[in-house]
């Protein structure tokens, strides 16, 4: 996985290199203490019974699977563990660490892009007695730290110790973006995700996935990032974490310094490009050097200081909310010049973050059309010169001059065979891009244009490279609509 | 889709709809009568070729060495047809007799990179005394038994393995029909071994996979070896029409159709093939040459069956062919004509292979290394190139393939970027699409030197095509032109 430091993030995700690691932490809610002894009362394990959804088939359910995670008490009641641990739940028992009977958990709030989730317990009296853990903060490269969680192998609570590796940018698998990530020598095997990784008293992280390629290479979500979730949760309306669509080139080549004429004691990162609807466009330009984000100096490499350590930059977007102003200063033309930066999600991003949640489709004569994502991509085995035309799609949408990011891409991917679709060839082109003659914004809106549909034939035509056309009788599609259902076993024919 | 050694020239071939012609007779080679029949086996020699790979990812050296022994079979006029892609990148051509171990230096003729097809000659005239020409099957080859002849590289022996001519017909490579052989284990059959009756030849093996074994058939064969004794061989007639087929019967009421009359619908024209200017997206191809078309793209050969009607023109015509088109345009039957031209793989935008077959193509400047699109360069990220290679450049070669446009005709990639004082602080740069040198946009890679001849003040400055996370890169011009004297020390000169 050789990538820049400042690479981008959602669709240059590696599938298959990381795994999730279930991992459960229970925290005690008075903790005040420094006793490390306190926190295995706090680390809880998660039991899930979960049933997924097949991707290419996304009105089955797939058969129930029992998976075990960790959880940790945080402040409010509530019960921290990763958004993987508890994805496609069904139901959700969290067991305390000393024997007592285990309680049925919900769901208070998930973030799939940081990979963390909020449990709560109905009954109050479920952790009485249990201390909340307290968040620190980033912790120092070298230093030692312990992991709780339940993971495979036994029953009881586990612990291990290591060190911090490394703390840099890395792929959130189950988010599809990337966010700053403490690296761990301490064992983490499936079961630790969600628990929490501790120095002294304080929790400076949440572990969460492992580097399948390599060994002891485990990683946990940082206490900046955990925060910024929680704190984001206490107003009651959450937004996440601002996107970046810009890509930076470091300022390590000599020549390209000297070409944008940049003094000996300024350093900065490059501005090379931002795609179409980036919350940086206007703000930034081409060749820009940029020197500074909200005063932190941004060095050559791309990274500031934090204390001891150095971050990547992208570190100091990704900690704003949404909606807030930040002051960034950039070399331009020979001269410092300041500019405001509103952080916001990028729409491509943030519709392929949120399509991960449950699978959306449309059943429609037997063809199914679902929105494009990643899961899709992955699901569906797409062959490759098919993959390759719907990369170019979301890419064109991005990168060719005057293309609309708001809209939703449609594929058309698969066809269940019935009477009603009879001859409808194979070779399935893939993007939508009108029905009836009309462009239409996202796949609700496709919904709407065949339910209000007046024509005898329903035409779709599809995107680049083989602009195919498809047909099918409304009135037929409209009439057997019901048996169709009943015959596939689908009990609708769309989640919107 | 059947996967072979060069799957990806087979599906370019099934994309690309080749051309048609309609059936023009197939061009008799006219002997002065009738040859009294000789058995298959007798006509068969042994053809060994010395050659090289080149390493695409270190194009100034040599890859390794190899030997190779294939199956040829004498046709008439003093030649040899070898099958397959064993004489790529060959450097020297012995062809040998059965029962001798005299070898003869071997001249090739015509090597179709695209087909994997070769004619060869010998000019020493006793190599050709005694020595009979086989005979192509020229009556409708139906499924039976066969045999599989194939040179074995010790004693210089004919091995003949039994096997069964099957009824499967395929569009295959460079859009030529195929016909599956069965009754045979795959893993003894070589790419090359010929398939022979008693007295004729019904095929010569185009490659096999696990379980399959694909030949190309009598009249493709005859029609290749006519082709390629002619002053200029001029490569594999091909529409380069894709087409979709019409089997929806509420798509052919949409589009005015009725339910016998065949046909189906052009969905690309791409430029270098026969049927640019005479086709348009959206026409109802009905017939060629008065050869109906099925709805599902099918039409019937006098010697091969029912094949895809694009395999049917490329088996059975020659570029120069006028072939009379009937199509619907707008509602309206009518008929266009078209001259057929060959498509050599080698004009596409990202040829599958190396121009020149033998040596690495490539220019280095200031440490910086450039080099044209291939598929060759792709498969150098492995067995799973079509998924690990980097995005961006499976983007072009899927999309953009075929199409060169007027101001470029190969997609220029910066490979690597050779550690050089003049190229510090780009070590990680790489794999990128080139659009710009020094302002000059390049048409292929003979343009990189001409760029760098010409920078504008201090500084080279490589641009490149949007949607790749770097855009913009510059070296220092003097550094630059030390580099080139250090590195062309090390490396050779460049070969563009």
């Amino acid at each position: 996985m050789r990538r820049s430091r400042l690479a981008r993030g959602v669709a240059r995700i590696l599938p298959g290199l990381l795994i999730q690691l279930a991992l459960a932490l229970v925290a005690d809610s008075s903790l005040a203490k420094d006793e490390p002894t306190d926190i295995p009362k706090s680390v809880l394990h998660v039991e899930v019974s979960r049933a997924r959804r097949d991707w290419t088939a996304p009105w089955k359910l797939l058969a129930p699977e029992d998976v075990g995670g960790t959880a940790f008490v945080v402040a409010g009641g509530r019960l921290l563990t990763n958004a993987h641990v508890i994805r496609d739940a069904q139901q959700i028992t969290v067991k305390k660490n000393d024997g007592s009977a285990p309680a049925i958990a919900t769901v208070d709030a998930v973030d799939e892009a940081c990979d963390l989730a909020v449990l709560r317990v109905a009954d109050k009296g479920f952790l009485a007695g249990v201390a909340v853990l307290q968040l620190g903060d980033l912790p120092a490269v070298g230093s030692s730290v312990t992991i709780y969680g339940y993971p495979v192998g036994g029953r009881e609570l586990s612990t291990t110790t290591g060190v911090v590796s490394r703390i840099e940018s890395q792929v959130y698998f189950e988010g599809a973006t990337t966010h700053l990530a403490g690296q761990t020598d301490a064992a983490i095997n499936p079961g630790n995700s969600g628990g929490p990784v501790v120095q002294g008293s304080r929790v400076l992280g949440v572990a969460f996935q492992m580097l399948r390629a390599g060994q002891n290479i485990g990683f946990f979500i940082p206490a900046p990032i955990v925060r910024h979730f929680l704190d984001d949760l206490s107003d009651g309306n959450y937004s996440g974490f601002p996107d970046a669509p810009v890509d930076l080139l470091p300022l390590e080549s000599p020549a390209s310094r000297r070409e944008r004429g940049l003094p000996a004691d300024r350093s900065g990162v490059v501005v090379q490009a931002m795609p179409n609807g980036s919350s940086f466009q206007g703000v930034l330009a081409p060749n820009d050097i940029l020197l500074s984000i909200d005063g932190e100096r941004i060095s050559d490499d791309g990274t500031f200081a934090s204390g001891p350590t150095r971050l990547p930059l992208m570190h100091l977007f990704d900690m704003k909310s949404i909606g807030q102003s930040v002051h960034l200063e950039v070399w331009r033309d020979g001269a410092v010049v300041p500019v405001t930066w509103k952080a916001g999600h990028y729409p491509p991003w943030d519709r392929m973050r949120r399509a991960r949640a449950a699978p959306r489709y449309l059943v429609y004569a037997g063809l199914l059309f679902v929105p494009l994502t990643i899961d899709y991509l992955a699901a569906a085995n797409v062959a490759a010169e098919r993959r390759a035309w719907v990369v170019r799609a979301i890419s064109s949408q991005m990168w060719t001059p005057g293309q609309d990011v708001s809209r939703e891409l449609v594929v058309l991917a698969r066809i269940q065979r019935d009477p009603v679709n009879e001859g409808i060839s194979e070779g399935l082109p893939v993007v939508v891009e009108r029905v009836n003659g009309q462009p239409f914004h996202d796949l609700a809106d496709l919904a709407r244009i065949l339910d209000a549909s007046q024509q005898p034939r329903d035409v779709f035509e599809f995107g680049p490279p083989y602009p195919n056309l498809e047909a099918v009788d409304h009135q037929k599609a409209t009439a057997t609509r019901a048996a169709f259902l009943a015959a596939h076993g689908m009990t609708s024919d769309r989640n919107l | 889709m059947t996967a072979t050694s060069s799957r990806a020239l087979l599906v370019a071939a099934v994309l690309l709809g080749v051309l048609p012609g309609g059936c023009a007779p197939a061009p008799a080679v006219a002997p002065l009568g009738p040859p009294p029949p000789v058995d298959v086996a007798q006509s068969i020699v042994i053809v060994d070729a010395d050659g090289a790979d080149v390493d695409m990812t270190a194009p100034w050296g040599t890859g390794k060495a190899w030997t190779r022994t294939l199956t040829g079979v004498v046709v008439e006029g003093r030649a040899i047809l070898v099958g397959g892609w064993g004489l790529y990148g060959q450097q020297h051509v012995h062809a040998q007799r059965q029962g001798t171990t005299v070898k003869s230096t071997a001249r090739l003729v015509v090597f179709d990179a695209d087909c994997g097809l070769a004619l060869l000659t010998v000019d020493d005239p006793a190599f050709w005394s005694g020595l009979q020409p086989a005979a192509f099957a020229s009556a409708a080859l139906r499924p039976g038994p066969a045999r599989v002849l194939h040179a074995a590289a010790d004693g210089a022996r004919v091995d003949a393995t039994a096997a069964a001519v099957g009824d499967r017909r395929l569009s295959g490579r460079c859009s030529f029909p195929e016909v599956k052989i069965g009754q045979v284990d795959a893993k003894h059959v070589a790419q090359s071994d010929v398939i022979g009756s008693a007295t004729q030849v019904l095929g010569v093996v185009a490659g096999t996979t696990n379980d399959e074994v694909l030949a190309f058939g009598p009249s493709t064969l005859a029609n290749f070896v006519a082709e390629a004794k002619r002053p200029t061989y001029r490569g594999v007639p091909a529409l380069g029409t894709p087409w979709q087929s019409l089997t929806n019967p509420v798509l052919r009421q949409e589009l005015g159709l009725g339910p016998n009359d065949g046909g189906v619908r052009i969905v690309s024209i791409h430029q270098p093939g026969s049927g640019a200017g005479a086709l348009q997206v959206g026409d109802i191809l009905l017939a060629v040459d008065g050869r109906k078309i099925a709805a599902d793209g099918s039409s019937d050969d006098p010697v091969l069956g029912r094949l895809p009607f694009h395999a049917a023109v490329a088996d059975r015509n020659h570029p120069g062919d006028v072939l009379k088109l009937d199509i619907v345009r707008g509602g309206v039957r009518q008929s266009v004509s078209v001259t057929l031209k060959g498509w050599p793989g080698s004009s596409d935008l990202v040829p599958w292979y190396r121009a020149s077959g033998k040596a690495g193509v490539y220019a280095v400047e200031g440490g910086l290394v450039f080099e044209n699109l291939s598929g060759e360069y792709l498969q150098t990220f492995g067995k799973d190139w079509e998924t690990r290679a980097p995005s961006r450049l499976l983007d072009s070669y899927w999309n953009d393939k075929f199409d060169p446009l007027p101001d470029r005709s190969r997609v220029v990639v910066l490979t690597r970027v050779l550690a050089d004082p003049a190229t510090l602080g780009y070590e990680h740069v790489h794999d990128l699409i080139v659009e710009r040198i020094n302002g000059l946009r390049l048409q292929s890679l003979d343009d990189v030197h001409l760029a760098f001849a010409h920078p504008s003040g201090g500084f080279h400055e490589v641009t490149f095509a949007p949607g790749q996370h770097v855009s913009r890169i510059v070296i220092d011009v003097h550094e630059a032109s030390t580099a080139n004297d250090r590195l062309r020390a090390t490396y050779g000169p460049s070969r563009p």
